[in-house]
């Protein structure tokens, strides 16, 4: 388990450096190269003095090694457009950001995975081919456009939900003004998600369902529910887990058009924003940042694998 | 597996949903390409006196909030999405397929630099990527191929690595091998022939990946620059007249959506003909 656990850190180091590499290497082969980074508003004496101060003038092997300390340290360095370092920006905009992610990644898996063991179980019925059928639409429709929809329709066409925001004027924090204001981007979030996990539980339950110890399971007399709850389910989901771990990337990137879309204030807008700003600095940082948490989040994903899949925890007695 | 599902029978249905759907990627691209020629209209011309204006004689899908024509723009804006998502699945193939045989036959150090990369690259949101390079490279059609095809290899690259690993050990290619076919004669004559159908599957549904981003990114002001039409940033437009004129939103979301369903119903019926019996 110990060994599980360390080659998953291992990973997880490696994924991050890679991430800070090709930054770095973005930023220098970028036009004009890292000397974007400084402030166009400066001088050119303040601008030279800031180069020669970030070791610009410097080879970039040096130059490397340096980001790579400030980056280790935490400083991810300061943004032109709001003149605050960049980590304040992305602590002001991470709640949001993690409470819209968060709800709609609970949200697949609580719709996605019952319902791919249901078509699984009872493949080829109505709530089979319903479901099979919406989710392949699912993961053709363009995010914002289901946004723009569901805008049209809850917010326009019968007005029950905000149009956009995270809560209205004056009643910040409020809990259900919060939660009125999360119902339609997070279900517009969780649209593909709650596809691809769906197909992914239905195929990897069928295949758990041609397994022996179902067969043993029925041949003791099991009912079919109790077969597919206690013995498919769980052998099921060890795919399902991996295919979680590819999908969550793909939900924070969809997290930031779906927050473009409904002015939802969280991460992926500001990073949207700052590069249609030519933020560099807030850009890069928010995409070190927000890798860097995915990496972590999946690695913390990988603990559920001890819980689900016995043979790990064996491994290690 | 149902036996069932490994009858001719299963395969003929496949074969006549990969014609279905492959004619209808046909005529998308038919008329992204014969479009604009036959229906003769600047997509760019603005008319104020015409703004918003329903559909009618003249105009017959109606005019966008400037007076432009939203035909002559749905057609402009497919040539680009097409265009952009085949060139992106091309750059991406390119890449998979190149490192996916570097790691396959490059020896076991290269395998595992190439293959740690991969993973890196997969666990990175490919949004991000994008926009940050988009951001310090500027907002450009080949840029945008580059940025859509640099971070959508990782799929293929696995693939090919996975495929090659189990063929070098096929006892077809040792035969090869034992009547001294050279390593360049086993990669074109054994390896290829063998890859081909899986990564055509794997490279269709690119297509469809590969213009979902795009018209994301141009739906954000990064893909495409207006004037330009692309059916992305025309729901940019579109989001802004909502209350006014809604219909702006259906035609450009509907073109999207049919366009992926199409490649996406394709990539199922190749994948359905290329090995019947994973048919889920």
């Amino acid at each position: 388990m110990t060994a599980f656990l360390l080659r998953r850190a291992a990973h997880a180091l490696t994924v991050i450096f890679v991430v800070c590499t090709a930054t770095f290497a973005l930023v220098h082969l970028a036009p004009g190269g890292p000397a974007v980074l400084a402030d166009p508003k400066l001088s050119l004496e303040e601008q030279a003095a800031i180069e020669q101060r970030l070791g610009l003038d410097r080879p970039v092997a040096a130059q490397y090694a340096l980001w790579m300390g400030r980056v280790v340290r935490g400083d991810l360095g300061k943004s032109f457009l709001y003149e605050v370092p960049n980590r304040r920006a992305i602590g002001e905009r991470l709640p949001n950001t993690a409470l819209l992610a968060g709800t709609a990644l609970l949200l697949s898996v609580l719709l996605g995975v019952p319902l791919g063991l249901w078509s699984a179980v009872r493949r080829g019925g109505l709530v089979d081919r319903v479901v099979s059928g919406l989710a392949f639409v699912a993961m053709a429709v363009p995010t914002f456009w289901l946004a723009i929809g569901a805008i049209f329709t809850f917010a326009i066409a019968v007005p029950i939900f905000p149009a956009g925001g995270a809560s209205s004027a004056g009643e910040a924090g409020g809990f259900m003004d919060r939660l009125r204001h999360l119902v339609m981007p997070a279900a517009v979030l969780a649209a593909v998600t709650t596809a691809e996990l769906l197909r992914y539980m239905r195929s990897s339950a069928q295949t758990a369902l041609q397994q022996p110890f179902v067969r043993v399971a029925r041949a003791k007399g099991l009912r079919n529910r109790a077969v597919a709850w206690r013995h498919v389910f769980r052998t099921a989901l060890i795919p399902v887990v991996t295919a979680l771990g590819i999908q969550f990337p793909r939900l924070v990137g969809g997290a930031a058009i779906t927050e473009t879309v409904f002015a939802w204030p969280g991460l992926g807008r500001l990073g949207v924003q700052a590069a249609l700003g030519r933020d560099y600095p807030l850009v890069m940082a928010i995409t070190l940042f927000v890798s860097a948490a995915v990496v972590i989040v999946n690695m913390l994903m990988d603990l559920l694998y001890l819980w689900i899949d016995p043979r790990i925890r064996l491994d290690a007695s | 597996m149902n036996a069932a599902m490994v009858t001719p029978d299963g395969r003929r249905t496949a074969r006549r949903r990969a014609a279905f759907a492959g004619g209808m990627v046909v005529f998308l691209a038919l008329a992204a390409i014969a479009g604009p020629i036959l229906y003769d209209t600047d997509p760019n011309a603005l008319d104020l006196t015409q703004a918003a204006a329903p559909p009618g004689a003249g105009h017959p899908l109606g005019t966008d909030e400037s007076g432009r024509d939203v035909l002559g723009r749905l057609l402009a804006g497919g040539r680009v999405s097409l265009a952009v998502g085949f060139a992106a699945v091309a750059c991406s193939g390119l890449l998979g397929l190149s490192l996916g045989a570097l790691a396959g036959l490059g020896g076991r150090r290269v395998d595992t630099i190439v293959m740690r990369f991969t993973d890196a690259m997969m666990a990175i949101p490919a949004l991000f990527l994008i926009i940050t390079t988009l951001a310090l490279f500027g907002t450009s059609v080949p840029g945008l191929v580059i940025a859509i095809g640099g971070t959508s290899w990782m799929g293929l690259a696995r693939l090919v690595r996975a495929e090659l690993l189990s063929i070098r050990e096929q006892a077809y290619v040792e035969a090869a091998r034992a009547l001294g076919a050279r390593p360049a004669r086993l990669l074109t004559h054994h390896a290829l022939p063998h890859l081909l159908p899986n990564v055509l599957v794997n490279v269709t549904f690119g297509v469809g990946t590969a213009i979902l981003m795009e018209s994301a990114l141009s739906f954000i002001g990064l893909g495409i620059q207006p004037p330009s039409a692309s059916w992305g940033n025309m729901l940019t437009n579109a989001q802004s007249y909502l209350y006014s004129s809604p219909w702006l939103a259906v035609y450009p979301g509907l073109l999207i959506l049919t366009t992926v369903v199409a490649v996406n119903v394709l990539g199922d019926a190749l994948r359905d003909a290329a090995e019947p019996e994973a048919r889920a």
